[in-house]
């Protein structure tokens, strides 16, 4: 199944609903998981089992991955000035612009498949879509029941009482 | 359907990676799940959630917290920008390390009480292990005890078995010593952060205080802490000293007020900061 040339070398994935995606070495290899895999099984025609993602998010991410097939692969001293930078470029931005449900599809694929700037990305624009707003607005955003007694609330608000008029 | 409450715990920890002291305040306030992951004093995981939202956005306060704070409280008790928590009307307030407290100058007068009339009422022993505060006015010179404070520590003292007392002094001695020191410690450490008090001349000399109220200060509205990579306006040799320090504390709250929202925005020497911490 896999081999014409070195440059074209595929692999095939296989997710948790059986569809097989035939992707480049290259782009499957932004996967940690992947990559360690494919370095230690060597050139196979068995197809790999991704039995957490579906194909719908595996599609997605397997968008991503080609995408970004040529950015240097992170390294652990790029971790600092990663979380510090909290833009995300344009075209993540866009990649990223999806149901909620997908967006965290999304990030527990990156995190089961171990692709840290995906990662990264899925975590900042949750967290974007935190900042600054009140608990009241956090719970309208991601649709969360607020599940405190009365007697907690009260007690929360005591406790804040400045957090109010920021 | 997949929501943010159904992800597992180690993906809302690297969420919290991004968000500021304030957001995650916010934060343990929507919902049961959220507070328990966030109002948890005995996980690590929660403690390094705060710890490194405290480096990341309050970048000046890289000291840990005194001996027995959780980082949650610690980073609470930062937070000057919320004023006083006792009152929580009036916004200039002073974090009172012995007594763990951040208030105004009228909540602390109110709660605080002088040695001279409580020390009959209490054993030297006991007296010994409770945090004070020099307070040095221009008439009179008195160490200050937090009242609730000692009330609590009283109703502990009293309840405990005679057997298990010399060990818990021990243990409150101990306390004691490293609070007292903390507070000293930042004491230093603010009067480096703030440009104006190296220069002013008043006795007993700087080196010489334990923690006090400094009285030549009291008409300032009060300090907030300057970033030290920001004292390139700091001059020892400003003649117009009421006016320096005037202006002084109107870029210090700027300051501290963009450093606080725009904390992304950081240049090398953060990064090298925290780095550092991280070995």
């Amino acid at each position: 199944m896999t081999s014409e040339s070195s440059e074209g070398k595929k692999v095939t994935l296989k997710s948790c609903d059986d569809v097989e995606f035939k992707v480049e070495i290259p782009v499957a290899s932004r996967s940690i998981l992947l990559k360690n895999m494919i370095e230690d099984v060597g050139e196979t025609d068995q197809s790999i089992p991704l039995p957490n993602v579906n194909e719908k998010v595996l599609k997605k991410v397997l968008e991503w991955c080609q995408h970004h097939v040529n950015d240097p692969q992170p390294t652990n001293d790029d971790d600092d000035s990663r979380r510090r930078n909290t833009e995300i470029d344009d075209w993540d931005q866009r990649f990223l612009n999806v149901e909620q449900d997908m967006l965290f599809e999304i990030i527990l694929a990156a995190n089961y498949l171990d692709i840290k700037p995906l990662l990264d990305i899925g975590c900042k624009t949750v967290a974007n879509m935190i900042k600054g707003k009140s608990p009241e607005e956090i719970r309208n955003t991601f649709n969360i029941v607020n599940d405190f007694t009365p007697e907690e609330e009260e007690q929360i608000r005591k406790e804040n009482e400045w957090a109010e008029d920021r | 359907m997949l929501t943010i409450i159904n992800l597992p715990p180690e993906l809302f920890a690297k969420f919290c990676t991004f968000l500021s002291p304030a957001d995650l305040l916010s934060l343990s306030q929507v919902c049961r799940k959220f507070r328990g992951y966030l109002c948890a004093p005995n996980s690590s995981t929660t403690q390094q959630i705060w710890k490194e939202s405290r480096l990341q956005f309050i970048s000046k306060e890289d000291m840990p917290p005194p001996e027995g704070m959780n980082e949650e409280k610690y980073v609470l008790l930062l937070m000057t920008e919320r004023g006083c928590q006792i009152c929580k009307k009036n916004k200039e307030c002073k974090i009172y390390w012995e007594f763990e407290v951040r208030c105004c100058k009228s909540c602390f007068t109110v709660n605080t009480i002088s040695k001279d009339i409580i020390k009959t009422k209490y054993s030297q022993e006991f007296l010994d292990i409770i945090p004070y505060r020099h307070h040095v006015g221009f008439f009179d010179n008195e160490i200050l005890y937090w009242e609730k404070q000692i009330d609590l520590i009283y109703s502990k003292y009293c309840n405990l078995p005679k057997e298990n007392l010399q060990s818990w002094l021990n243990d409150r001695k101990h306390t004691f010593n490293s609070i007292m020191e903390y507070s000293k410690q930042r004491i230093s450490k603010d009067k480096a952060d703030t440009p104006y008090v190296p220069s002013l001349n008043f006795w007993p000399p700087i080196s010489m205080l334990e923690p006090v109220e400094l009285p030549s200060l009291s008409f300032i509205p009060q300090f907030i802490p300057i970033r030290r990579n920001n004292t390139s306006i700091q001059s020892p040799d400003e003649p117009k000293r009421n006016q320096f320090i005037k202006s002084e504390k109107k870029k210090s709250t700027i300051k501290f007020h963009d450093n606080y929202t725009s904390s992304h925005m950081k240049g090398k020497n953060f990064k090298n900061k925290f780095v550092h911490r991280y070995g």
